[in-house]
């Protein structure tokens, strides 16, 4: 496991996330987005999914927006106590 | 030899009598209170009178496995250590893993109760029926590795299992830790300190029964499929073997609960330094390890760079040392834990301590010559957790005054505000004013602050079963009293908390129901854990523990979060509390009525 991180560069103001991971995840030359999301395309159960700290599922899902300078933090399923 | 499951018994070992007994156990008690947690907390409420002093002859201390705890069901390894807590004054009941208590049901017990106490160091040698009490002197003052490994060497049999104390249980520091299997803990609310109070080194056990049931081909059928459900999800079949718990680390941090400085903030800057992450690109994490019967292996094994080893640090402990001290030296964090380990202290009391040291030395209100010229505990000190580690252990210097825990430490400077407790204990590595849900779980704990009595970070922060809004207020109290019932009934049957990421209420019923023939509904598993959590709750009533202690810090309830994703927040208990004694049908100032009595059939 390692710590990365990308930047993704864009000519809009705002894209989605959904656009975001696509961009990221060819970026990394690495597939991760089969552990995160379903078959459907839907985040799947436990993934962590964080613009600036705030949960996606409580803004607008993978439809959320993403403007110039946020951090989104991605966490494949995990826990502990 | 075989033992069925439903034929159970109870060790009685008199240390003032030097009298060993054994006594079958109700199988209709088991029917209500399952094993573990929940029937070894009946046997105390009813032998142990509410207001004994945690370190006097009359409390007694239960090895308590839970009914399915050396069964192949999936972690079937739980054993858990029931009296009442010095730290808290509530009814202590602290849960490990390993190996200990499935060998212990092995030779053929389900509890063992410790009354009276000796005047000499002893320890107790159990080889099936056979059960002897020996003398101990010569490992008294002896850490929990040497005990273990001359223990093991008198005994003779490398098979056997130790469960024992270090010097801190022996000095009667009040989070004194019970260790087995070296690297295990028994950590939360001062039991090591009950056993040094009963002169009590250790428990040393082989056992080779093995146990029966009525039907083995369904329960092996039924513990089949939830190891299968166990494998396949995508925490306790990944997440947890791959990441560990350590993983936690840059999740709390990135949503903004992750504990700094003694609370005084929600994020650390030097997360990457110390995170599970770190732990692997720094190659100290060789491998990792699993307990008794389980799937999922999140346990950690280290090696660092000069040369010592041991199990952890896991999330909590990498925490206490780290963020909460300030301290970004991975190597000094894994330190502390090891001497943890060894000393036999809790690490998430030891570490959040010595924070509250640093806060009010800081601030100015411990003065310099109380220090007698030791280390000076400065947040980000690696010195500091070290010294002052071994210092509360052997209650040397002002580490005698930190042996009595936060509070006891921070009210004798005149400042109580700045130890992050409830009930006395310390909070686990979560700040409340970041998940409203979690907070109310640590303000009504039964055994003080703790996140393992229903560990409201799974819906409010991991989405699993289903992701909550971290400061929502609506519902919570709900979902905060099915946690807690289902914790009881989990902890009783003697089964990791891990296994609830992936299986729920339904899949508990029928591993239990499988071994035992038991015919439980879904409702009826729920109302055992719910019977167990008013149970202590009575008890802990009766004990001088009152409704107003279901309370926070000042901190999370008045001064809004000052950084972070969880900036502005603060705990809303005003609201939260009356929602969740209406849920418990307890009265409105949170007493529990006959009526729920009498439901429960307590």
């Amino acid at each position: 496991m390692n710590i990365k991180e990308v930047e993704v560069d864009t000519e809009k103001e705002e894209i989605t996330i959904r656009e975001v991971l696509n961009i990221a995840e060819k970026k990394i030359g690495k597939p991760f987005l089969y552990k995160m999301l379903n078959k459907d395309g839907e985040i799947m159960r436990g993934t962590i999914i964080l613009i600036n700290g705030r949960n996606i599922l409580h803004i607008n899902k993978l439809d959320s927006v993403v403007h110039n300078k946020d951090i989104v933090s991605l966490f494949p399923p995990g826990g502990g106590g | 030899m075989g033992v069925s499951i439903k034929d159970n018994k109870l060790l009685r070992i008199n240390l003032t009598a030097n009298k060993i007994v054994v006594e079958s156990i109700d199988l209709d008690l088991v029917k209500k209170y399952l094993g573990g947690r929940g029937l070894a907390s009946k046997i105390f409420v009813d032998e142990v009178s509410p207001d004994v002093d945690p370190y006097s002859e009359e409390n007694k201390l239960l090895f308590a496995n839970g009914l399915l705890s050396g069964t192949t069901a999936p972690t079937g390894g739980r054993y858990m250590v029931i009296t009442k807590g010095p730290l808290t004054g509530t009814i202590a009941s602290s849960n490990s893993g390993g190996f200990f208590g499935a060998e212990l049901r092995k030779a053929g017990y389900l509890i063992v109760l410790i009354e009276g106490k000796s005047d000499k160091p002893v320890y107790i040698s159990i080889r099936d029926d056979e059960v002897e009490i020996k003398d101990a002197t010569y490992l008294w003052g002896k850490d929990t590795h040497f005990t273990t490994d001359k223990m093991l060497e008198e005994f003779g049999d490398k098979h056997a299992r130790v469960s024992c104390i270090g010097p801190a249980g022996e000095n009667l520091v009040k989070f004194a830790a019970i260790i087995n299997d070296k690297g295990r803990a028994a950590g939360r609310t001062g039991v090591g300190a009950v056993m040094g109070s009963k002169k009590l080194k250790g428990i040393i056990v082989r056992g080779t029964k093995t146990i029966e049931f009525d039907d083995k081909a369904k329960f092996m059928d039924v513990v089949k499929t939830k190891i299968d459900i166990l494998r396949k999800d995508a925490i306790t079949g990944e997440g947890l073997p791959k990441l560990g718990t350590k993983v936690l680390d840059n999740i709390i941090n990135q949503n903004g609960l992750y504990p700094t400085k003694n609370f005084q903030f929600g994020t650390f800057e030097s997360v990457d330094e110390v995170s599970g992450e770190a732990l692997v690109e720094k190659k100290y994490l060789q491998t990792n390890k699993a307990c008794f019967a389980c799937p999922i292996g999140c346990g950690r094994v280290v090696t660092l760079p000069d040369g010592s080893d041991g199990e952890g640090p896991e999330y909590e402990t990498g925490w206490a040392f780290g963020a909460d001290c300030g301290v970004k030296d991975l190597v000094a964090i894994t330190k502390a834990n090891f001497m943890c380990n060894q000393l036999g202290l809790d690490t998430i009391s030891t570490g959040s301590t010595i924070a509250s040291l640093m806060e009010l030395y800081e601030k100015g209100y411990v003065p310099k010559e109380d220090l007698n010229n030791s280390t000076e505990p400065k947040f980000g000190s690696s010195e500091a957790i070290i010294y002052y580690t071994k210092a509360i252990a052997y209650r040397e210097g002002l580490g005698d005054k930190l042996a009595e825990g936060s509070y006891r430490f921070t009210e004798s400077y005149g400042h109580p505000e700045f130890s992050m407790t409830v009930k006395k204990q310390e909070i686990p590595a979560y700040d409340p004013r970041g998940a409203q849900g979690h907070a109310l779980e640590y303000a009504t704990s039964n055994r003080g602050a703790c996140h393992v009595r229903g560990y409201m970070i799974s819906p409010e922060i991991l989405g699993v079963p289903e992701k909550l809004e971290t400061q929502k207020l609506e519902g919570k109290a709900g979902w905060v009293k099915t946690f807690q019932d289902l914790t009881a009934v989990i902890d009783s049957a003697g089964l990791c908390l891990f296994t609830s990421f992936a299986l729920g209420a339904d899949d508990y019923r029928e591993l239990i129901n499988a071994a035992t023939g038991f015919n439980l509904t879904t409702e009826e598993t729920m109302q055992i854990g719910e019977r167990i959590w008013n149970l202590e709750r009575i008890f802990n009533l009766k004990a001088g523990i009152k409704p107003e202690d279901d309370t926070l810090p000042k901190r999370f309830l008045n001064d809004p979060m000052p950084d972070g994703p969880q900036k502005g927040a603060v705990v809303h208990l005003d609201k939260l509390l009356p929602e969740y004694y209406k849920v418990r049908g307890w009265t409105n100032d949170g007493h529990v009525p006959e009526n729920k009595v009498k439901e429960l059939d307590i």
